[in-house]
């Protein structure tokens, strides 16, 4: 069964209060969901509200999704429209050093062109909000994008205007990177 | 991955576990100039990698956001159920105000009618003759040489008033200030002046 059946099973059955397939659900989605929300506000308080916030909704209105979006893509921008409203709430920004980060091994699987783990993780660093959020939601979250572009509200070809121009520009950041560091 | 893929093999650089990953669009951009399949992959996977490295390792507090989670629902369902019950009630008056409206309406007009107010002079349904001054009422007859000052004078004496008469007989009704139990009190004076032929208690 695809992700994206199965997903659409589990709604179905939350919309009867069925607690069981809350937590499956929760348990599919949630990882993902806590690190797109601490990567858009640096927050980790505020990402676990909106989080919490965000399944609240879903238990509540499971019953209103009208398939026409992922169910995916559907939490994903109740969390966002959120995320986005505490935001400007608070005029929060989030600050690079707050984001989730992986302990890098510096004894890693490197790849071709000196892109590793731990290139790739500084870049990401140094990314605009704007392209991080499209590589989170191409990369974290796996969303095609059509999915996309509902979510953000923007259409299809600027999608992929962006993705293309985040990763040109993580290629630019990892080049001068790998430069300063193999001198 | 599609048939065309497959039967082009334009896909062979994309390992199978990468083929699921990959949106159906960029396949087929990357099909459209090969030249760039190996660079294109090549950067994917490490940034696939960089993300599933970041899902694994990141420490996310799971427990704790669903149990807040469905704290928050139970505490939610009972304001909802709450709020069910008053608005049910409101609702109720709501449908019930005009009816009510009235019912006050006639409640208040009908106190108004029964009770009344301290003070205000007018009679109303409920006053009674106890609230008012005893008086009695006496059929006189005056003489015909009385004059009419003479007349007044008596009843300005006696605090009374004509509240009857002249009949073709003579007869006057007066009102005067004293319950009948009291009447002794004028009946020397109606008996001694010679301006009243005759008086008798009106019953």
């Amino acid at each position: 069964m695809k992700g994206e059946v199965v997903e659409k099973s589990l709604l179905e059955r939350i919309a009867n209060k069925d607690e069981e397939a809350f937590r499956t659900l929760y348990e599919r989605t949630h990882r993902r969901l806590y690190l797109y929300l601490m990567r858009l506000s640096g927050d980790s308080d505020l990402a676990e509200d909106v989080l919490v916030d965000t399944f609240t909704e879903v238990w509540k209105s499971a019953g209103k999704f009208q398939g026409k979006s992922a169910v995916l893509s559907w939490i994903i921008g109740i969390a966002r429209n959120k995320m986005l409203k505490e935001l400007t709430r608070k005029k929060v920004h989030a600050s690079v050093d707050d984001y989730p980060h992986i302990v890098c091994d510096k004894q890693g699987a490197h790849f071709k062109n000196l892109l590793n783990k731990d290139l790739v993780s500084k870049a990401m660093k140094k990314l605009s909000p704007e392209h991080r959020e499209i590589l989170d939601l191409v990369f974290l979250h796996g969303l095609d994008y059509q999915e996309i572009s509902r979510i953000l509200g923007i259409p299809v070809g600027t999608v992929k205007t962006r993705v293309f121009h985040a990763k040109k520009k993580m290629k630019e950041i990892i080049s001068e990177i790998g430069t300063v560091d193999h001198e | 991955m599609s048939e065309k893929k497959k039967s082009n093999g334009h896909n062979a650089g994309v390992p199978a576990e990468f083929q699921d990953k990959i949106p159906a669009d960029l396949l087929r951009e990357l099909e459209s100039d090969s030249s760039t399949l190996d660079d294109e992959l090549t950067e994917w996977f490490a940034i696939s990698e960089y993300y599933d490295e970041l899902e694994r390792t990141a420490k996310v507090p799971s427990d704790r956001m669903f149990h807040k989670i469905t704290d928050k629902i139970s505490e939610q369902s009972k304001v909802s159920a709450f709020s069910q019950v008053t608005d049910r009630i409101s609702q109720f008056f709501r449908s019930m105000w005009l009816p009510w409206t009235l019912a006050f309406a006639q409640a208040l007009v009908i106190l108004l009618l029964v009770v009344s107010p301290h003070g205000v002079k007018y009679t109303t349904l409920s006053s009674s003759l106890q609230h008012e001054q005893a008086a009695s009422y006496l059929n006189v007859v005056f003489d015909e040489r009385a004059s009419e000052a003479d007349i007044r004078n008596l009843l300005v004496g006696l605090g009374a008033e004509i509240v009857g008469g002249p009949e073709p007989n003579g007869l006057y009704i007066i009102k005067i200030p004293i319950s009948k139990s009291e009447l002794e009190k004028v009946k020397n004076k109606l008996d001694q002046t010679k301006i009243v032929k005759f008086w008798a208690p009106r019953y």
